[in-house]
């Protein structure tokens, strides 16, 4: 029998590419709440999220024994969710008759929850969550993928089945979106503070003291 | 009017990773300009935020992971049958078994279902 702990995926995985079930059970095991954690941002709700789960397991279980070990297990298992999160959106909103554009996130928006009882960082995620919520289904898989579980370009690209430069423009949208969201128009949705540290960061390493000096 | 200020929100989303690059007229102006640090500021901010949600898991529904579980053995038992590999039928028949030792390991013995009790359907039709 396979030890309770947890081995390193990379071990599992090839174990698990050669037949070992027992392995792969373990890989679910280990890495299931991750899986469930990208899919529920993806596609905003537990019952979506739980069959994308269930399809991405089963498509890895497919084709675990081509799986080459030269991306990360986690990054593995995130492309193949994020396919099956993407045809999973497409069959809804063609169910729905609307297009994938347009289709809003279906869970309850968290914005209105009481500022006092979740303070801090908390609060701050909280209310990023809650953005992440509205964003159209197209916009924030894009940013998710990217800016969360930092896939490249071309991963997303194919994944989604667009093209590399429409997943940048869905980015930068997206982002545009959650600035909105996030801080305008008076910024009352995030604390204040903490912003100066990052404004040199944009400026090339050669600039920085100039930058600094101004 | 703020011309530039508004050229640069427009590019910032790009700018803030790198996706595209500010020309030096550009690059020298934001050194210069509050606003515009400001506005960069704010996608740093986001971008921080957004980061920190990678190491998120979620707790799973209870019997999640027994479904999966469940499922791969369908398929896995179909692949068995159509290739006639008496090896792996009978790997196949000590799943059962061994679903119950993999769950112990994370405490989800507690929440964990018979595996046989019940066939959550997949989206997949599998
Ligand atoms: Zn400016």
């Amino acid at each position: 029998m396979a030890p309770a702990t947890a081995e390193p995926l990379a071990e599992l995985a090839a174990a698990a590419g050669r037949g070992d079930r027992s392995a792969f059970e373990q890989l679910v095991v280990t890495t299931s709440p991750g899986v469930y954690a990208l899919a529920i941002r993806l596609v905003g709700n537990e019952h979506d999220a739980s069959d994308v789960v269930q399809e991405t397991y089963l498509r890895a279980f497919r084709s675990i024994d081509r799986f080459r070990g030269d991306a990360a297990v986690t990054t593995w298992l995130y492309r193949i969710a994020a396919n099956c999160s993407s045809t999973h959106l497409t069959r809804r909103s063609k169910a729905r008759h609307a297009p994938l554009d347009d289709e809003m996130a279906i869970v309850e928006t968290r914005l209105d929850r009481d500022p006092e009882a979740v303070v801090g960082a908390s609060y701050d995620r909280a209310v990023l969550v809650s953005a992440l919520e509205r964003l159209p289904a197209s916009l924030r898989a894009v940013v998710v993928l990217r800016d969360v579980y930092d896939l490249p370009h071309e991963a997303i690209a194919a994944e989604l089945g667009i093209s590399r430069a429409a997943a940048k423009v869905r980015l930068h949208r997206g982002r545009r979106r959650l600035r909105e969201l996030l801080f305008s128009p008076t910024e009352l949705a995030m604390r204040p503070g903490g912003i100066d540290a990052d404004v040199t960061e944009l400026i090339p390493k050669g600039r920085a003291s100039h930058a600094r000096a101004v | 009017m703020h011309a530039p200020c508004d050229r640069l929100a427009e590019l910032m989303p790009a700018l803030v990773d790198g996706d595209e690059a500010a020309s030096p007229v550009e690059l020298s102006h934001v050194e210069g300009c509050l606003r515009c640090q400001a506005e960069l500021a704010r996608y740093r901010r986001l971008a921080r935020l957004l980061a920190q949600l990678k190491h998120e898991r979620e707790e799973l529904p209870p019997g999640l992971v027994c479904d999966v579980l469940a499922s791969v053995e369908r398929v896995a038992r179909r692949g068995a049958a159509s290739s006639g590999s008496r090896r792996r039928a009978v790997f196949v028949a000590g799943l059962t078994a061994t679903v119950t030792l993999g769950g112990l390991g994370l405490a989800l013995a507690s929440r964990a279902r018979p595996l046989v009790s019940r066939g959550r359907r997949s989206a997949a039709g599998l």
